[in-house]
């Protein structure tokens, strides 16, 4: 095999998010239109490894991927060691922002999956005006704890193995083996709690149903993408979401699960393709 | 007993493919008392496991009613797990006997070291056991197919609608949980053996 380099960069960001110092890694591939993706609960932005050597998406578009505090490269804040991590609302809602403007984004595009694809909900909630738009992937406004997250962060079981376990399912069957199990090692790499604490976020404090109908599409337009397999956000959650706003597209992708940009980026491309280009269109 | 049952069985054809057709014109009242798309796999599974040839049945089993698909599943699980090398490495550290209960039937599955060393069927009298999967005989069915359907794809998935249950001591299952839930997937193999 003859070696080769991305056509990528990662940097190291530092900034006060919450009132808190972070050193904060990202990487990003591309020029034109800023396009922000947040990776999954647990996980970090290798997720979006597809996306960011995609030159169909990097020729239009300035992909940006951060690893939110306390995941993948970003460190957690001082003093971690003596604190339960617990994602908020409010939280991670600014914890967007902040990167956004630190970077100096104008009129970003934000894709998120997951606990990101919900949390883009809110964003077009409150700062549709300093956004182009959101895509979110695995989109819900709420869903049920379905099982016992204490053992994400337990002495009796490996934090990384127990983690992996947990999402082994939400990739689709006919993903190819190589991503899936890349996927399901940036779960095993996951800080221990970490899981554990995005899920508080996702399962308790996020629930956001009550209020997305007072999302304005006109002003900020609304994309959900969601993955057939996906039993945790499942299609039926991501329609009945999209039923209460008004002018939100949605799209059910065949043969994806829950990570639908890392368990398989080629599929995932065929969809996600057409909405950048109606973004891109709609901008011009 | 069954003979030259099968109308169109050519390799790999199975249930629920176009071309898959079993004759019931010789079927004994017992047999019929099983549903068709149910027979239609038991005999699938029969053939895929050796139990009979392309043109009859064997041993009687279906003619009692005792045997069941879910049945050869289970039965099947130390030839799938066993012969899968890093299956039984990924389950090293488990030493314990866990349920399956599919339906009313209830299994043990005895665990050394990653290896399935033997499952008993029951019923039980006092079964001794450390935690314990349940669920209806056709959730495991959906569950066991080559390519299972949105939602059955996972053990997960499957409780998060209420089908399946796990309860008992959950340490070792969750401490043991991809190969868990890989050993309890490997009945799918047989879809696609031959």
């Amino acid at each position: 095999m003859r070696p080769w380099i991305e056509p990528l960069a990662g940097r190291y960001l530092h900034l006060e998010i919450g009132g808190r110092h972070q050193r904060l890694y990202y990487e990003e591939a591309g020029q034109g239109i800023p396009l922000v993706c947040l990776h999954t609960a647990g996980s970090d932005g290798r997720q979006y490894r597809g996306l960011l050597n995609d030159a169909a998406v990097t020729a239009d578009f300035r992909v940006i991927v951060f690893d939110m505090p306390w995941h993948g490269k970003s460190s957690p804040p001082e003093g971690w060691q003596n604190e339960e991590y617990r994602l908020t609302t409010p939280a991670y809602t600014d914890m967007i922002m902040t990167v956004c403007r630190a970077l100096e984004l104008d009129q970003p595009v934000v894709m998120g999956c997951s606990i990101g694809g919900r949390v883009v909900l809110n964003l077009a909630l409150e700062h549709a005006e300093e956004l182009r738009a959101v895509i979110g992937l695995q989109s819900s406004g709420h869903v049920d704890p379905y099982y016992d997250i204490k053992w994400l962060h337990h002495p009796d079981v490996h934090s990384g193995e127990v983690c992996a376990g947990y999402v082994y399912g939400l990739v689709a069957p006919q993903s190819p083996e190589t991503d899936r199990w890349e996927t399901l090692w940036h779960y095993t790499q996951s800080g221990p709690g970490v899981f554990k604490g995005d899920l508080h976020f996702y399962m308790i404090d996020g629930d956001i149903r009550d209020k997305v109908s007072g999302i304005d599409t006109r002003k900020c337009p609304v994309y959900l993408l969601t993955g057939e397999y996906d039993y945790s956000c499942s299609p039926a959650h991501t329609r009945s979401t999209a039923a209460r706003i008004e002018g939100a597209e949605v799209t059910i992708m065949d043969e994806l699960g829950h990570f639908p940009m890392s368990e398989n980026p080629a599929q995932f491309r065929r969809y996600l393709l057409p909405v950048l280009q109606q973004i891109l269109v709609t901008g011009e | 007993m069954l003979a030259c049952c099968v109308g169109s069985l050519a390799w790999p054809l199975r249930p629920g493919r176009k071309g898959f057709k079993v004759s019931s014109d010789s079927l004994t009242s017992a047999q019929r008392g099983i549903r068709g798309s149910q027979f239609e796999w038991i005999f699938y599974i029969m053939h895929v496991s050796g139990r009979i040839d392309s043109c009859g049945l064997a041993k009687g089993e279906i003619q009692s009613g005792q045997l069941s698909v879910s049945k050869v599943m289970i039965e099947k699980l130390p030839e799938l797990v066993n012969n899968d090398a890093a299956l039984v490495r990924r389950g090293r550290w488990l030493n314990d006997v866990f349920m399956v209960e599919v339906g009313p039937v209830q299994y043990l599955v005895h665990v050394q070291a990653g290896r399935i060393e033997r499952v008993e069927t029951g019923p039980f009298v006092m079964p001794s056991w450390t935690f314990a999967v349940r669920g209806p005989e056709a959730m495991w069915h959906r569950f066991w197919r080559a390519i299972p359907a949105p939602g059955d794809n996972d053990l997960f998935a499957l409780r998060k609608t209420g089908e399946m249950s796990v309860e008992g001591n959950l340490q070792p299952f969750m401490a043991n949980l991809i190969y868990i839930k890989q050993v309890l997937a490997s009945p799918r193999q047989l879809e696609t053996t031959g």
